[in-house]
């Protein structure tokens, strides 16, 4: 109290610049500051110092619900969550994937067609390459949205997990009853929790504390924070997911002159092996084979 | 030095319909045991709610249906009666190896168990609280001889505090009445009084056979019990007196075998991967629905009846039942060796173990093998057989991917289950790829991917040949999304969409 009148007299006394001094050494958050760290609790870094640097607390924040609005698969989604979850996989933590349900497609409904006709499974070879540990990773593939939303509240209540990667189907009731119910159970076990919604969803109230909006930049990923914690930021992220080379990376069509198919993709190396092995065999003529 | 505990369950009938019922249905329902001939079947027992209705054993059924018109009123059967006593003998197992069947109870030698148990005390409550699990209300009472402790238990359940044998009464000797009558007659009421006179004229007067029971009890004679032996299956099986349609409701019968099944299994030092529910019904016009059976597949050997309990919850939730359930049976047929998780000095392995199980198992039993999965690399360049879906592990990190050679050229974080055609297929070469309807850039590429020419799937599969001759390019749309497609090198040169840099 005493110290709350000393602070007004203060300003009301001294210039505006005295008091700005003054104001710098008083525990005082300031609304055009960052939130500071001590209060996001615990975040992971996302592999994106560009991105870590608007964080609150330098990384994506654990135990609260990070929401990804993306409309278009194949953009880099998926590349911008893939450092993280490396992280956790170094760390041997497991890891959920709640895909979209097959029926009705959450993902890019109107604009490619021709992905919706059959959800695109994770592909574990790159998986593997990005640094995802398979052995400690789930897929869980509902055949009913409500499926989806029970196997992602469930592998939320799991302690020790390090992540959930759900993309949230359409048309479970209120979705922001679902997000609020998804963000308390993530706070259980400080668990990182991703939600893939369209973007569509970009106006409507959501529990989440963290919101961001991806759209494509060239071959780079523009990331819009729609809300984070503290000062809003109004200007997208520019991300660079993919190689350098990539950049202006094209295709000289011309080279891609017309070839000869093949005729049989019989490997050199059998045109020498005894005929004793190629009757083994068979008698049949390998191109007969090859292209039926 | 032995020691003998009898637990007996007064009013067993009455009992065995009780425990299926769940606790709001067991205070408000009347239920009434009857026997008898068929045109006069007399009510034998009743429940409170019975006979808060003014019913009593003894009067006639038609009569007890006057008083209380929504009277469930079931009759005497030996056979169920039996089979109860039995499960409770095989859920006893696991306090003694010792268990005696006995016509309303088991006598279980506890001398043995006693220190694992951690005293009388304990064990005590050990076995009661078990009982009150499986739905039953009984007499606890222990002794040196298993007569003596079978006649405490009987003075409990009659409601008479005797501590000693010295003080307990005639009728817990279950004597013919016209001995204790005469005994009665003769001024002698308490065990104490008989056990006073002298032993000759009491073998003339009453027979040798009531001499050497009395020796029973005091030990003088040697008493050999027939044990009970455990079966190799797991049969358990309770009619449910009223009509349970709700799922929920159906738990509380299900409870009460898995915790009789749990008894079992831990008697038997063992777990189970797979226990069967049969839920029976009632004929209705002459036709019965065909039993539902709920078979619940568990990745590790489990016999921890709670766990077993969320498992059913869940897949009872899912199921739809034709008619109201009116028996519900419990079947195992195999059993595995229980591998209890070990306390270790540093718990977070094990714990994340547990875990990675419980998860793994709540996920699998709900949505089944094909839903759940985990995903493997496999060494091998065509695309599509780079990876393989496998059931989920029971232990963490179990499923890790043999090693593979890098693949050349970049690979895209989602694949489509089949290549799917892009329009732009015509026949000109050198033709860009649309997608959408729109142009595509082709970045990278082409990386040849050409292989598989020993691969021949058998007719019953899609493609008769599982070669791919193909040049895959890394290519960009309008809206910016990166795709891999591939031009077929094969006769008709069609591009395909196989994969999306997400």
């Amino acid at each position: 109290m005493r110290a709350a009148t000393e602070l007004l007299s203060l300003l009301q006394t001294t210039g505006s610049s005295t008091a700005n001094a003054r104001l710098m050494r008083v525990p005082l958050w300031r609304a055009d500051e960052r939130m500071a760290d001590d209060i996001s609790g615990l975040t992971l870094p996302t592999g994106f110092a560009a991105l870590d640097r608007e964080l609150p607390g330098g990384g994506w924040p654990q135990g609260q619900l990070i929401e990804v609005l993306t409309d278009d698969a194949g953009i880099g989604e998926l590349s911008l969550l893939a450092p993280a979850l490396a992280q956790l996989a170094r760390a041997h933590r497991c890891t959920v994937w709640v895909l979209p349900v097959d029926s009705a497609p959450a993902h890019a409904p109107s604009a490619a067609p021709a992905i919706a006709a059959a959800q695109p499974i994770p592909y574990a070879p790159a998986l593997a390459t990005a640094g995802l540990d398979l052995a400690r990773t789930i897929f869980v593939k509902p055949a009913t949205p409500r499926e989806g939303l029970w196997a992602a509240e469930q592998s939320l209540r799991a302690r020790h997990l390090g992540a959930v990667v759900s993309w949230l189907p359409p048309g479970i009731g209120s979705a922001f009853r679902t997000l609020r119910r998804l963000h308390l159970l993530a706070q259980r076990h400080q668990t990182l929790a991703f939600v893939l919604r369209p973007t569509s969803h970009a106006l409507a109230p959501s529990p989440a504390v963290l919101r961001l909006q991806l759209a494509a930049q060239g071959t780079q990923l523009a990331v819009t924070l729609l809300k984070r914690r503290g000062r809003p930021l109004l200007d997208p992220i520019t991300l660079a997911l993919r190689p350098a080379h990539w950049e202006h990376a094209q295709v000289d069509t011309e080279t891609l002159a017309p070839q000869q198919p093949p005729a049989a993709a019989w490997p050199q190396w059998l045109s020498r092996v005894t005929p004793a092995a190629t009757a083994l065999l068979g008698t049949r003529r390998p191109a007969d084979e090859v292209l039926v | 030095m032995a020691l003998w505990l009898a637990l007996l369950l007064p009013a067993l009938p009455l009992q065995l319909a009780q425990r299926a019922l769940p606790q709001p249905l067991q205070a408000a329902l009347p239920l009434a045991i009857v026997e008898g001939p068929p045109q006069r079947l007399q009510v034998s027992y009743c429940n409170a709610a019975a006979r808060a209705a003014g019913i009593a054993p003894g009067i006639k059924l038609a009569a007890a249906q006057a008083l209380a018109c929504e009277l469930v009123a079931l009759e005497c059967n030996a056979t169920r009666e039996r089979a109860a006593l039995a499960e409770l003998a095989c859920w006893a197992g696991q306090f003694s190896s010792q268990v005696v069947l006995q016509p309303d109870g088991v006598l279980l030698e506890i001398g043995g168990s006693l220190r694992l148990y951690g005293g009388h005390a304990a064990l005590h409550g050990t076995i009661a609280a078990g009982l009150a699990e499986l739905g039953y209300e009984g007499a606890l009472a222990e002794a040196a001889r298993p007569r003596a402790a079978r006649m405490l238990a009987l003075a409990q359940m009659h409601g008479v505090a005797a501590r000693t044998l010295q003080t307990l009464p005639l009728a817990v000797l279950e004597w013919d009445d016209a001995t204790v009558q005469t005994l009665h007659a003769l001024g002698l009421t308490t065990l104490g009084d008989v056990l006073r006179l002298p032993r000759e004229s009491f073998a003339q007067r009453f027979g040798a056979e009531q001499l050497h029971d009395l020796d029973r009890i005091c030990g003088r004679r040697s008493d050999p019990q027939p044990f009970f032996e455990p079966p190799a299956r797991f049969a358990a099986r309770l009619e449910l007196p009223a009509d349970l349609t709700e799922a929920a409701q159906l738990m509380i019968p299900a409870q009460r075998l898995l915790a009789a099944l749990e008894g079992w299994l831990r008697a038997r030092d063992a777990g189970t991967t797979q226990i069967d529910f049969v839920l029976g019904y009632s004929p209705n016009r002459n036709h019965a629905p065909p039993p539902t059976t709920i078979r619940i597949a568990l990745a590790a050997p489990e016999r921890d009846a709670r766990r077993l309990a969320a498992l059913l919850a869940e897949r009872l939730s899912r199921e739809r039942l034709p008619a109201a359930a009116v028996t519900l049976a419990l079947n195992v047929d195999c059993t595995q060796p229980f591998a209890a998780i070990n306390a270790s000095l540093l718990p977070q392995p094990a714990s994340l173990n547990v875990d990675w199980l419980q998860l793994a198992e709540t996920l699998h039993a709900r949505l089944g093998s094909e839903r759940v999965f985990q995903l493997q690399t496999v060494d091998n360049h065509r695309p599509e057989h780079a990876w393989r879906a496998v059931p989920l592990a029971l232990q963490i990190g179990e499923r890790a991917s043999p090693p593979c050679a890098a693949a050349a050229g970049p690979r895209p974080l989602l694949l489509l289950p089949s290549p799917q055609p892009l329009a732009g297929n015509e026949e000109s070469q050198g033709e860009t790829p649309t997608y959408a309807s729109e142009p595509l850039a082709l970045m990278i590429g082409p990386e040849r991917i050409e292989t598989g020419w020993w691969d021949h799937a058998g007719p019953a599969s899609g493609s008769p040949v599982r070669a791919v001759h193909r040049d895959y390019f890394v290519a960009r749309s309008r809206r910016g999304q990166l795709l891999w497609i591939y031009r077929e090198l094969a006769a008709p040169r069609g591009w395909f969409l196989h994969g999306l840099f997400a």
